[in-house]
C-alpha cells in the first residue's frame, strides 16, 4: 500500500503528467499513420527517456503504448485503413459506420478503448502481484522452461511458417550470445572488436529490426493510394448518447476486454490477434450476426476494447515473470534493462514504487488518451497528411540519434544499420520479427538459467520432474503441435476451397 | 580489360545471380553465416567444464538453427512441387539487374545511411544530420526542386531542436566537429 501511495505521489507531478500527455499524443500519432506501428512509436520514444529518472521514463513509454493502441481507430474509421494491425477489425464496422455517423463511430471506438484500458488495468493490478509472488518460488529450471515457452509460443503463432518462426526465435537467442558469456565471462564472437565485448546493445538492435526495416518496407509499397479525409465531416457526438449505447453493450465490452487482456498476457499474441478474435466472438455471440460488417457499434466496441486491453494484459507477464507479452512490451522491457531495472518477480519486492508507477501511469494514460484523442482529432488527421518524403527521413534521423544516445558511440549506429538490414531481409522473406526480438532479449537470461540449473544439479531430468518446469515444457511442445495442427487445417480448408471453385 | 570483364567481378556476379534465382538466397546466406560462426567457436577460450563451457550453448543453438534451416528448405521445396503439380507458376527469382531495380531505393538508403554514420564522426552531428535529412528527402521526393528552401529549412530546424533537447535537456552529448 505504501508503494502504491508513493507511486501516486511520484506520477502525479506536473512534469510527469506532461510527459504522459506528450507520450499519449505521440502514441496516437504513431498508431494513426498507416505503416508506423506502436512498436515503432515506443522505439522512437526510448532515446528521450535515457536521461530521465526511471519512473518518468516508464510513465512516458506506458503513455505511448496506450495512446498507440487507440490511435489506429482514427484511420480505421475515417479512412478505412487500419493504422496498426491491432485495428484491422475496427475497419470492418468502423468504416461503414463512419460513412453514416462519423462522430458516433469515433466516439464508440474511443470510449471502448478507454473502458478496455481501465478493465485491463484492473486485471493487471490484481494478477501481476499474485503471479509475481508465485514466481518467487521459481528456480533456474522453471525460469528456463518459462523462457523456452515464451520463445516457442511466439515463434509458433507469428507468421505463416512454423520453421521460419522458430528459426527467427533461435536466431535471436544466438545473436544474444555475442559478447561476454554470462556465467564465466569468456568473450564469444567478438572478433577482437572492443565494442562487441559487452554484446550488442538492445536498443539499436530493437530499433534496427523493427523500426528501420519497417520504414524500408514502407518505401517499397506503392505511394499512389493516398486517401484524403473530408474536412467538413461532423466528428462530434454527445457523450451521454454514447454512454447510453454502452449500457446496452456492457456484456460485449467486458467480454472483449477480457479476451484482449488474456490474449495480451500470452507470451505470443498481441493486439493484432486480440482484435480479430474478439470481433469473431462478438459476432458469434450476437443475436444479429448478419449485421456485422455493415457498420454496427458492436463490432467497433469488440475490436477497440480488445486491442487496448491487450496492452494491460501484455504487462502482466512482463511484471510478474520478466517476459514480454508482445513486441511493444519487449521494447519497454529492453528500456527498463537499459535503466538497470530487471523486470520480474523481484521488481515488486525490491522496487515497489517503480512497479506501482507502471500501474498508476497506465491508468492516467487511459484518461489522457480519452481527452487528447477526443479534442485533438482534427489535428491528428492533419499530421496524417505529412508527406512520406519528410516523415521517413525524420524518423530515420531519430532512429540514428536514439542508437547513438544509448552509449554515446557511433558503433551503435552501425549496429542499427546492420540489424536494419537483417530485419529487412527477414521481413522480405516472410520470417516473423517478433520471435527474433524476444530471443535477443531473453537469450542471456535463458542461457544463464540453463547453465545455473546444470551447475546446481547435473541431473537434467530435473527439468522434467519439477512440476512447474514440466508443465511449461509441455506447453512449449503443445504450442508447436498446435501451430502444426492449425497450419494443416488451414491448408486443408484452402485446398477444399480451391476444389470447390468452378472450373477447378 | 573493362572492369566488368575481370574474373573476380564475373565470379561475384555469377554468385549473386545464382543466389537471386528462386528462394535460395536467404538459406544460403544463413548456412554460410552459421558455418562461419561454428568455425569461430573454436577460437573461444574454453574451460574444462564439460557441458557447461562457454561454447556449449552457442554450438547447441547453431545446430538447432541448421536443422530448422533444413526444415525451411524442405518446406519450400514441397510447396514448389505442389504448385507445379497444380499447374501454378513457381517463383523463379530475379536477375541481378531486376534485383537492383526492385531494391534500388533500399540500396540507396543504406548507402546514404552509411555515409551519414561516417560523416557524423568527421563533421559532427549538426552538419551531417542536415546533409542526411535533406539528401534523403530530395531522394524520396518526386520533384526534388519543388519547395527546396522549405525542405532545407524544415530539416535544419528539426536537427537544431533535437540537438538542443539532447545536449541541453537530456545531457546527452552529441558528436561535434571543429565547426559545431
Amino acid at each position: 500500500m505504501e508503494g502504491a501511495l508513493a507511486a501516486f505521489a511520484a506520477v502525479l507531478q506536473f512534469d510527469v503528467l506532461l510527459l504522459i500527455a506528450a507520450g499519449v499524443t505521440f502514441g496516437i500519432i504513431s498508431g494513426l499513420i498507416p505503416g508506423f506501428t506502436i512498436t515503432m512509436g515506443v522505439a522512437l520514444t526510448l532515446p528521450f527517456t535515457f536521461g530521465m529518472e526511471p519512473i518518468k521514463g516508464v510513465a512516458t513509454m506506458m503513455a505511448v503504448a496506450v495512446g498507440g493502441s487507440s490511435g489506429g481507430l482514427i484511420s480505421a474509421c475515417l479512412l478505412g485503413i487500419p493504422g496498426t494491425p491491432s485495428s484491422i477489425a475496427t475497419t470492418f464496422d468502423g468504416y461503414p459506420m463512419a460513412r453514416k455517423e462519423p462522430g458516433k463511430a469515433l466516439a464508440a471506438g474511443l470510449w471502448a478503448s478507454f473502458f478496455g484500458t481501465i478493465i485491463s488495468g484492473i486485471m493487471l493490478i490484481t494478477l501481476a502481484p499474485v503471479l509475481s509472488e508465485w514466481a518467487l518460488r521459481f528456480g533456474p529450471w522453471e525460469y528456463f522452461s518459462l523462457m523456452l515457452f515464451g520463445v516457442t509460443a511466439i515463434a509458433s503463432l507469428a507468421g505463416d511458417s512454423l520453421f521460419k518462426g522458430l528459426f527467427a526465435g533461435v536466431l535471436g537467442l544466438f545473436l544474444a550470445t555475442v559478447g561476454m558469456d554470462p556465467v564465466l565471462g569468456t568473450y564469444r564472437f567478438t572478433f577482437n572488436i572492443v565494442n562487441l565485448y559487452g554484446g550488442f546493445s538492445f536498443l539499436p538492435v530493437l530499433i534496427g529490426i523493427f523500426a528501420f526495416s519497417q520504414l524500408l518496407e514502407e518505401l517499397l509499397k506503392s505511394q499512389d493510394e493516398q486517401v484524403v479525409f473530408d474536412p467538413n465531416l461532423n466528428l462530434s457526438f454527445p457523450i451521454i448518447g454514447i454512454l447510453k449505447e454502452f449500457t446496452k453493450q456492457k456484456f460485449n465490452l467486458i467480454r472483449s476486454s477480457l479476451i484482449g487482456t488474456f490474449v495480451g498476457a500470452l507470451p505470443a499474441a498481441g493486439g493484432s490477434i486480440a482484435n480479430i478474435m474478439s470481433y469473431d466472438q462478438a459476432k458469434k455471440g450476437s443475436k444479429h450476426p448478419e449485421k456485422f460488417g455493415t457498420g454496427i457499434i458492436d463490432g467497433v466496441i469488440a475490436s477497440e476494447a480488445a486491442n487496448n486491453s491487450c496492452v494491460g494484459g501484455s504487462l502482466i507477464p512482463m511484471l510478474a515473470f520478466g517476459i514480454p507479452g508482445d513486441a511493444v512490451t519487449a521494447m519497454i522491457l529492453g528500456a527498463l534493462l537499459i535503466h538497470g531495472i530487471t523486470p520480474g518477480p523481484m521488481l515488486m519486492v525490491n522496487q515497489p514504487v517503480l512497479a506501482n508507477s507502471v500501474f498508476v501511469s497506465f491508468f492516467i494514460a487511459g484518461f489522457f488518451m480519452l481527452l487528447i484523442q477526443n479534442y485533438g482529432i482534427r489535428l491528428f488527421l492533419k499530421i496524417n497528411e505529412i508527406p512520406q518524403y519528410y516523415l521517413i527521413p525524420l524518423i530515420l534521423g531519430l532512429c540514428a540519434l536514439g542508437s547513438y544516445a544509448i552509449n554515446n558511440r557511433i558503433f551503435d549506429v552501425w549496429v542499427l544499420l546492420g540489424f536494419g538490414l537483417l530485419g529487412f531481409i527477414l521481413k522480405m522473406n516472410k520470417y516473423p520479427l517478433a520471435p527474433a526480438i524476444l530471443g535477443i532479449i531473453l537469450g542471456p537470461l535463458m542461457e544463464a538459467n540453463l547453465r545455473r540449473a546444470i551447475m546446481t544439479d547435473p541431473n537434467t531430468a530435473l527439468f522434467f520432474t519439477r512440476p512447474i518446469s514440466l508443465a511449461l515444457l509441455l506447453l512449449s511442445a503443445f504450442s508447436i503441435f498446435w501451430a502444426l495442427y492449425s497450419s494443416r487445417k488451414l491448408k486443408a480448408r484452402e485446398a477444399a476451397g480451391n476444389a470447390a471453385k468452378p472450373g477447378a | 580489360m573493362v572492369l566488368s570483364d575481370r574474373p573476380y567481378i564475373v565470379l561475384v556476379k555469377g554468385v549473386i545471380q545464382m543466389l537471386l534465382r528462386g528462394n535460395k538466397v536467404v538459406p544460403t546466406l544463413f548456412i554460410a553465416f552459421l558455418g562461419l560462426m561454428y568455425y569461430s567457436t573454436y577460437s573461444i577460450k574454453s574451460h574444462s567444464f564439460g557441458l557447461l563451457g562457454p561454447t556449449f550453448y552457442p554450438r547447441l543453438l547453431i545446430g538447432v538453427l541448421l536443422l530448422l534451416m533444413v526444415g525451411i528448405i524442405a518446406e519450400d521445396s514441397i510447396k514448389e512441387r505442389k504448385m507445379k503439380e497444380r499447374g501454378e507458376e513457381v517463383y523463379k527469382g530475379v536477375t541481378l539487374s531486376q534485383g537492383i531495380e526492385k531494391y534500388l531505393i533500399v540500396i540507396l538508403i543504406f548507402i546514404f545511411s552509411a555515409a551519414y554514420i561516417l560523416l557524423m564522426d568527421k563533421l559532427g552531428y549538426i552538419i551531417s544530420t542536415v546533409l542526411f535529412l535533406v539528401g534523403m528527402s530530395l531522394l524520396l521526393k518526386p520533384n526534388w526542386k519543388e519547395k527546396l528552401p522549405l525542405t532545407v529549412g524544415l530539416m535544419v530546424v528539426f536537427t537544431l531542436v533535437l540537438y538542443y533537447i539532447f545536449n541541453n535537456l537530456l545531457y546527452i552529448i552529441l558528436p561535434t566537429s571543429i565547426f559545431f
